[in-house]
């Protein structure tokens, strides 16, 4: 037997089993029972089959197309196209939706299902334009076939399969909803990925609330050094709290050196600047300071109503600080101290009160609590000496001293900062933006104002951009600082000028003075889950304040988790 | 007088109708095209209005440019032709050309089916236009027509599959293009089914118009003029966008009323999805219509209004739709709309309130919520899942409906909510 004889023989017996089972099923579509049984054949790759007669099967299709009418002629174009070229999958989906338009929904499903298996065992199958999308299309029609016969957990399959596929599929994606819908799966009806009105990295605030029974959970760690210029501070008062002690080997008359109590006058209103004040001003011009600063801060965040929201935030210090001393450079040899603690602990309240689609505006209002310590830092340093004492002559003490430094965590003190946020959603983009008082007494911490300003750009669904603008001003600190500074012989005794006579440990307190900054902040955040977001970002200073302490860049790594 | 041609012509009998017509037009004041070899053109040579040119039974193919090209304003009517394969389009009606077709099948041309430029009247009925490389059917007016206007009249054609839009009607002159689409089935064109450009006017009723690769039926402002469409009694579903889409423009008389718009991937209907100021030329009546399962992924609300403009939606069943039902900055002209299940709302509830959502998923989206005479409850469709969007006897949309004082609803009056099935073409 010559081969094309051959393959026309065998084509005749697929004809007669297609015909047959298409009359099975037809008969089974009168009583609705959904269940059909695919020729072994069907699974017969394409190859066995004549090829060369696929073109002329691709004419018989395109008279079908032509007809477009649901009739049995346009079936008949179909059924000769797929005799010719069994392989040919939209002509088993053309004739499939022919079923379908006539009613005829199990020959439409048995239609279908072999165009998805002519699909699968399609060498081009991984192409969307090829046979996966004809696989899609039969998928989806299939699931529509048992939409309408109201077999709604069939047809969900058959969408969810499609969406598996192609997620971004809207004819799946419409249909399941409807499907869902109709069993009553409200909270399944849409798409997992609707997105969140995202929240910048630095204006963290934003204009909504968060729904009822919403948490979110959001860990966060940032990190900077700091740095504070050289700056004479005026002194408001200093209190000694000791006085070194010398060991027995010093002789007597250097004790007799040493300042008393009643030569340092107290400030009062008579006397607002003692002339030993000034004496000691001198003495009190920092060096640059440094300090290098970790925090770690988790928000746990709570909608008792769609428009009240509560939260509160503790925070955890890792503070690395070092103090130099204008004049005793010589001496400097601190070592770089790090301590921990807990800072300040916030509580958050915030109010919704208006909205219009994606523009929500809500006043807030965080709530300062001084669970922040004042860390002690214990360590040593050398004790002056002629040799390395700036004006002095000579070595006549040689040992190390003890002292103690106090790092505040906290404003030791409760404040309040009211302010507004607002957030508008221009699909794709958010822009946020929020402003804050805060009100302090002015004493460790003082008093700032914040204006944040974000922008929020997703790439993609996994990704977004972030531009932000933080300004911020801060104003004048009364501060405490413990230091030690050391005496000087008075002249009167008519020693060496310039003597030390010993070290003295004091509280002074001294204003700082406060500024304008204002930080470029870009940033991203990716989506890891539908709920599960990293950010990273850093804040630059474009503009620094000249006077207290002034923040390089800000570095800061959070993950936020919400449940609904 | 009148010319009437009728041939069976194919293949190598092309040529020798050709000649047919050259020694017939020669003979009564008409002359044809030198142009390429294959062509078969007119051009009106006589100022005559009384007559008339009759192609009958042709089969025109694989022509270099059109199929046809007629120019001058005498009657050209082309009936149970073929015209198929041409390098540009099937008929090309030009310059005040006036041509009726009827009862032919113009595919895989060039360009489309067919092309009107500065025509005066194209008239197509019974026709199949398929296939062709750009739209099924162009009308453009350039900015100095010879006539005041030009008139489109669509009757019971099959237009499909064309690899743009099906109808595409775009007029940047002072002088209009009307356009009347009335009982067309418009499907699998790869981008809109009908759009609408500038200063057309369209009146669209008793179509199916499914499956389109963007749009069912769009309508956009590139200049000054802002076109006008009257959509009604038709099927609009299955498209790949909006069903309806007014990015600007206003309705006529009947607004876009009694029409069942379903299952189209983006909204419903959408109005000034863009910013601009064309939002602002937005006046646009919205009325008894039924509105279902419109939507995906982020989109899909029943009836969604990004404009500035007027938007009146009123007795409408809007429900099923992805992610809201009515989506507005104010609801200001909603009103006596029956909703249910939009966004991730069940029957009863307005909103979900989830407003930390970049989408809302609610009956509402952007209102405060239910408008006066609005109701909230189940439309009793008698079967949705067959796209039988008919009331049952109890549905609460029966007898809700507030009047509409308008020539076309005092003619067709509508106590229920929702389209009239009566009114509309079969499924």
């Amino acid at each position: 037997m010559q081969p094309g004889t051959r393959s026309l023989t065998l084509l005749l017996i697929i004809l007669l089993l297609f015909h047959g089972s298409r009359a099975i099923a037809e008969s089974r579509d009168q009583d609705e029972s959904g269940t059909i049984n695919l020729s072994p054949l069907l699974l017969v790759p394409e190859s066995v089959f004549l090829t060369d007669h696929c073109d002329e099967a691709r004419e018989w299709f395109d008279e079908g197309v032509l007809l477009s009418d649901n009739s049995n002629r346009e079936i008949y174009f179909y059924q000769r196209a797929i005799d010719l070229c069994p392989g040919f999958i939209a002509a088993h989906n053309r004739l499939a939706e022919v079923y379908k338009n006539q009613g005829k929904y199990i020959l439409s499903i048995d239609e279908f299902k072999q165009a998805r298996i002519q699909a699968f065992s399609s060498d081009r199958f991984a192409s969307i334009s090829g046979s996966k999308a004809l696989f899609l299309e039969s998928v989806i029609s299939l699931g529509e076939i048992y939409r309408i016969q109201g077999k709604y957990k069939l047809a969900a399959e058959e969408f969810s399969k499609a969406l598996q596929i192609d997620p971004a599929s809207p004819a799946a994606q419409n249909q399941l909803q409807y499907v869902y819908k109709r069993m009553h799966r409200y909270d399944d009806a849409l798409s997992s990925h609707n997105r969140l009105l995202d929240n910048a990295i630095f204006t963290r605030i934003p204009g909504m609330t968060l729904p009822r029974n919403t948490f979110t959970f959001d860990l966060q760690y940032r990190t900077w050094s700091q740095t504070a210029p050289i700056a004479p501070f005026t002194v408001e008062s200093w209190r000694v709290i000791s006085q070194f002690i010398f060991s027995p080997t010093i002789p007597d008359e250097l004790k007799l050196l040493l300042f008393t109590e009643e030569l340092i006058p107290e400030r009062n209103a008579d006397n607002p600047v003692g002339p030993l004040d000034e004496f000691i001003q001198g003495f009190l011009v920092f060096d640059e300071r440094k300090a290098t600063v970790n925090v770690g801060a988790l928000s746990m965040r709570y909608g008792i109503t769609n428009s009240l929201t509560i939260g509160v935030v503790p925070k955890f210090f890792a503070r690395s600080v070092d103090i130099e001393f204008n004049d005793f450079n010589s001496i400097n040899e601190l070592d770089k101290q790090t301590v921990y603690g807990i800072g300040d602990t916030e509580l958050f309240l915030k109010y919704h009160i208006w909205s219009k689609r994606h523009q929500h505006i809500s006043i807030y209002s965080r709530f300062t609590l001084p669970t922040g310590d004042v860390m002690e830092v214990v360590g040593e340093e050398p004790l002056i000496t002629r040799q390395n004492f700036p004006t002095g002559e000579g070595t006549f003490i040689t040992e190390n001293w003890e002292f103690k430094r106090y790092i505040p965590f906290g404003s030791e003190s409760y404040d309040i900062t009211p302010g507004l946020a607002f957030t508008l959603g221009l699909d794709p983009v958010i822009l946020l933006t929020n402003m804050q008082y805060r009100f302090t007494d002015g004493e460790q911490i003082g008093d700032e104002f914040r204006l944040n300003c974000a922008a929020i750009y997703p790439m993609n669904r996994i990704i977004n951009i972030t531009m932000e603008m933080n300004y911020r001003w801060a104003g004048n600190v009364k501060r405490v600082q413990n230091i030690t500074f050391f005496k000087i012989r008075p002249s009167s005794l008519n020693l060496n000028p310039g003597t030390p006579a010993g070290p003295v440990n004091g509280d002074i307190e001294f204003t700082e003075l406060g500024g304008h900054s204002l930080f470029l902040s870009p940033g991203f955040q990716v989506n890891v889950t539908e709920r599960t977001k990293l950010e990273f970002g850093m804040q630059i200073p474009v503009i620094r304040q000249t006077d207290g302490w002034m923040e390089n860049i800000i570095y800061h790594l959070g993950v936020t988790f919400v449940t609904f | 007088m009148m010319l009437d041609f009728k041939f069976h012509v194919s293949g190598l009998r092309l040529l020798f109708l050709y000649s047919i017509i050259l020694f017939l037009c020669s003979g009564c004041s008409y002359s044809i095209f030198s142009g390429p070899r294959e062509k078969i053109g007119f051009e009106r040579a006589s100022a005559s209005g009384q007559q008339k040119i009759i192609i009958a039974d042709n089969a025109i193919y694989q022509n270099n440019r059109s199929g046809m090209q007629i120019r001058g304003n005498t009657p050209v009517k082309v009936t149970n032709c073929d015209v198929y394969q041409n390098g540009r389009a099937g008929i090309n009606a030009e310059n005040s050309g006036n041509v009726f077709i009827e009862s032919s099948n113009i595919f895989q041309n060039g360009t489309s089916a067919v092309v009107g430029n500065n025509a005066s009247r194209i008239f197509v009925k019974n026709s199949l236009l398929h296939q062709n490389h750009r739209a099924g059917m162009r009308i453009r007016m350039s900015e100095k027509p010879l006539q005041e206007s030009t008139l489109v009249s669509l009757i019971n054609n099959k237009i499909f599959l064309n690899e743009r839009g099906g109808v595409h009607a775009i007029s940047n002159a002072l002088t209009p293009i009307r356009l009347f689409v009335s009982e067309n089935v418009i499907y699998r064109n790869h981008e809109a089914g009908i759009r609408i450009e500038d200063n057309v006017y369209m009146a669209a009723a008793m179509n199916k118009i499914y499956r389109n690769g963007t749009s069912g039926i769009a309508c956009y402002i590139t200049n000054d003029v802002s076109p006008k469409l009257d959509v009604y009694q038709n099927k609009i579903y299955f498209n790949r966008g909006p069903g309806i889409f007014v990015h600007s423009g206003s309705t006529g008389s009947i607004g876009i009323s009694n029409n069942w718009i379903y299952n189209n991937q983006l909204a419903g209907i959408a109005c000034g999805l863009w910013d601009g100021p064309e939002k602002e030329k937005i006046d646009v009546e919205i009325f008894h219509n039924t509105i279902v399962g419109n939507g995906s992924d982020d989109n899909g609300t029943g009836v969604r209004n990004y404009s500035r403009g007027t938007v009146r939606v009123k007795n409408n069943i809007i429900s099923y739709n992805f992610t809201s039902g009515i989506l507005d900055d104010n609801c200001r002209g909603s009103s006596y709309n029956l909703l249910f299940a939009n966004g991730q709302t069940s029957s009863a509830k307005a909103s979900s309130r989830r407003q930390s959502l970049f989408i809302e998923r609610e009956q509402y989206a952007g209102c405060i919520g239910k408008q006066w005479g609005d109701i909230l409850a189940d439309p009793l469709f008698v079967n949705p899942d067959q796209y039988d969007f008919s009331l049952q006897d109890d549905s609460p949309a029966r007898d809700a409906a507030t009047t509409i004082h308008s020539s076309y609803f005092n003619k067709l009056p509508n106590n229920n909510l929702g389209a009239a099935p009566l009114l509309l073409p079969d499924r």
